[in-house]
């Protein structure tokens, strides 16, 4: 990790040069602005935000949502991957149905789901859930089309069952796409997430922005705002790491890539 | 036989004392009320009904729930996530025009045709010296369909001006200051704390209060819950309404404890807080009247589909 920040850090040029402008530009033109905040300000804002707890509980609170929703996702768009990508009548039957529900951002669902499950982590849970069942569905079902058929007909003259074909054969090979896109997921999860928070839940980072925002304390909404992309990029990280060392032996690049 | 008379008597005594304590809990498990609300002073009645205990001396468990969006309480109400919700009066009436069995059960802030806690405020360089000016100007409102913007159509239509030649854009009340000192407006729909701030901070000028043109008092916020909640529990719905009423009686009796109580549900930073004019009144009854002067502002703006039945709108 310090060889990646020393390696690249030509990178970190931009951003500290827009905080020191910023500050500069706050310094030598004292407005009113409920909207913005100095760099200054907003560091205090984010010691304010650890201390009383606000920072941890609604951090928690969102990624408890979005880790349950994406593991309901997870888990169901695994499940119906596998059986469109074994069975050649449920890929037919479902992919008209698929091509149609796919493309409805899972924002859109907010309303609805609010009315049936109301406030708190419920509605998160559904909305993360089915943002995330997409990729989940799609990369197995591909992942599985894509395994060596020779695999498959050795799996086969063995006397596998189904599930020992599945379990034995199938997942391990089709693991390395599986965890691409549980990395996709993990990201598009937080987003939807926070998301929900904005827009409807009054739970998790998403709505203490708003909250900080209605209280005319921009300092606080920046630096969760500032917070939510190091999780982001942290959750990221973490992953591109694993996916280095768990597949590794399998895609020799992708190690050094990590 | 005279010991079986005694263990008879000592059973039924036993029994008895059993039921009335249980009877006696009871009566003492307060009710549990879930309430959404959003960050207004208009919800000073309920704050300070919490604060100094008129809800818990009428056996009432008040959570308060800060909501930023009050447009998404009717969906929750209906889902029972919460028991009451403190809407907008548009709001309230738009979601039992949409469908929704929902009843008033009390009122908060309410607003007069004196009041000058709203207004529309316009970059210095604009001068409006006729409701005609408005014509070909973009205006910042809180929200399409918010009360500020249906209160502010309501002038332009009562002065004979088309709504339709006025751009409206939405603009959350934190932006406002900066939005119209970028000039991305001409002017923002606005009320207070942000109206004295942009006005010191000479951002903007008060250029209408709109509200000279309402025949009446009108309610800004009610209270409402979902039909069935009510039928269902009609002694903690007038015991909040009540509750909410001594509010309205202590609201003015000392200032400090006003904006303590209003600070503690409104996290705004200490020196707006001390200093924001909180001009408003509050009113926990609806009289049908009031309730009555929205539908037909909204009617004449078309925002109502149905003929909404208006004794059927506040619980009675």
């Amino acid at each position: 990790m310090t060889a990646a920040l020393t390696k690249s850090w030509r990178g970190w040029l931009l951003p500290f040069s827009v905080v020191i402008g910023a500050e500069a530009w706050f310094l030598f033109n004292p407005i009113l602005s409920d909207t913005l905040a100095a760099p200054s300000k907003i560091i205090r804002g984010a010691v304010e935000t650890m201390m009383d707890g606000t920072l941890l509980r609604t951090t928690y609170q969102t990624l408890f949502g979005a880790a349950a929703g994406l593991f309901i996702g997870m888990a169901a768009g695994t499940a119906c991957g596998i059986v469109i990508g074994l069975f050649w009548t449920a890929d037919r039957l479902s992919s008209w149905s698929v091509e149609m529900l796919r493309p409805i951002p899972s924002v859109a669902l907010i309303p609805l789901s609010l009315l049936t499950f109301g406030y708190g982590y419920r509605m998160e849970y559904a909305v993360v859930a089915w943002a995330t069942f997409w990729p989940f569905l799609i990369l197995t079902q591909h992942a599985l089309k894509q395994i060596d058929v020779r695999l498959l007909e050795v799996s086969r003259l063995m006397g596998f069952g189904i599930f020992s074909r599945i379990f034995k054969i199938m997942l391990p090979a089709a693991a390395p796409r599986l965890f691409t896109a549980l990395r996709l997921a993990v990201g598009l999860s937080l987003v939807v997430a926070v998301t929900v928070e904005i827009a409807a839940n009054p739970q998790g980072l998403g709505y203490g922005l708003m909250v900080a925002q209605e209280s005319l304390r921009p300092d606080r909404m920046f630096a969760l705002l500032i917070w939510v992309g190091l999780l982001g990029w942290a959750l990221n990280y973490i992953l591109v790491r694993l996916e280095g060392r768990l597949f590794a032996h399998r895609a020799p690049g992708l190690a050094a890539d990590a | 036989m005279k010991q079986k008379l005694y263990a008879a008597l000592a059973i039924l005594c036993a029994g008895v004392f059993t039921l009335s304590l249980q009877g006696a809990l009871v009566a003492q498990t307060p009710a549990k009320l879930k309430v959404a609300y959003t960050a207004t002073s208009d919800f000073a009645s309920g704050f300070i009904a919490q604060e100094a205990g008129h809800f818990k001396k009428r056996g009432l468990e008040v959570e308060f729930q800060l909501i930023p969006l009050n447009s998404t309480m009717p969906a929750a109400l209906q889902s029972g996530s919460i028991d009451l919700a403190g809407t907008t009066l548009p709001v309230f009436l738009q979601a039992v025009d949409s469908g929704l069995d929902l009843v008033a059960i009390a009122g908060s802030g309410t607003t007069l045709p004196s009041d000058q806690n709203f207004a529309i405020v316009v970059k210095p360089d604009i001068t409006i010296a006729k409701p005609e000016d408005y014509a070909g100007k973009r205006i910042g409102v809180p929200g399409l369909g918010a009360f500020l913007h249906v209160l502010f159509q309501n002038w332009l239509l009562e002065k004979g001006v088309d709504i339709k030649k006025v751009t409206f854009v939405e603009v959350s009340f934190p932006q406002m200051a900066d939005v119209l000192r970028a000039g991305n407006v001409d002017g923002v729909i606005t009320g207070e704390p942000i109206m004295s701030r942009i006005v010191q901070a000479k951002i903007g000028k008060i250029a209408t209060y709109f509200n000279e043109v309402l025949k009446g008092e009108m309610p800004i916020i009610v209270y409402s819950s979902t039909r069935k909640w009510y039928e269902a529990n009609k002694a903690t719905a007038n015991a909040f309404r009540d509750a909410v009423a001594d509010g309205v009686k202590d609201v003015r009796k000392d200032d400090a404890f006003l904006r303590t109580s209003i600070g503690k549900y409104i996290k705004l930073p200490p020196e707006v807080l001390q200093t924001m004019p909180i001009n408003g009144q509050w009113r926990a009854e609806i009289p049908q009247e009031n309730m009555a002067r929205w539908i037909q502002i909204m009617e004449k703006q078309k925002m109502l589909r149905t003929k909404l039945d208006l004794k059927k709108l506040v619980a009675q």
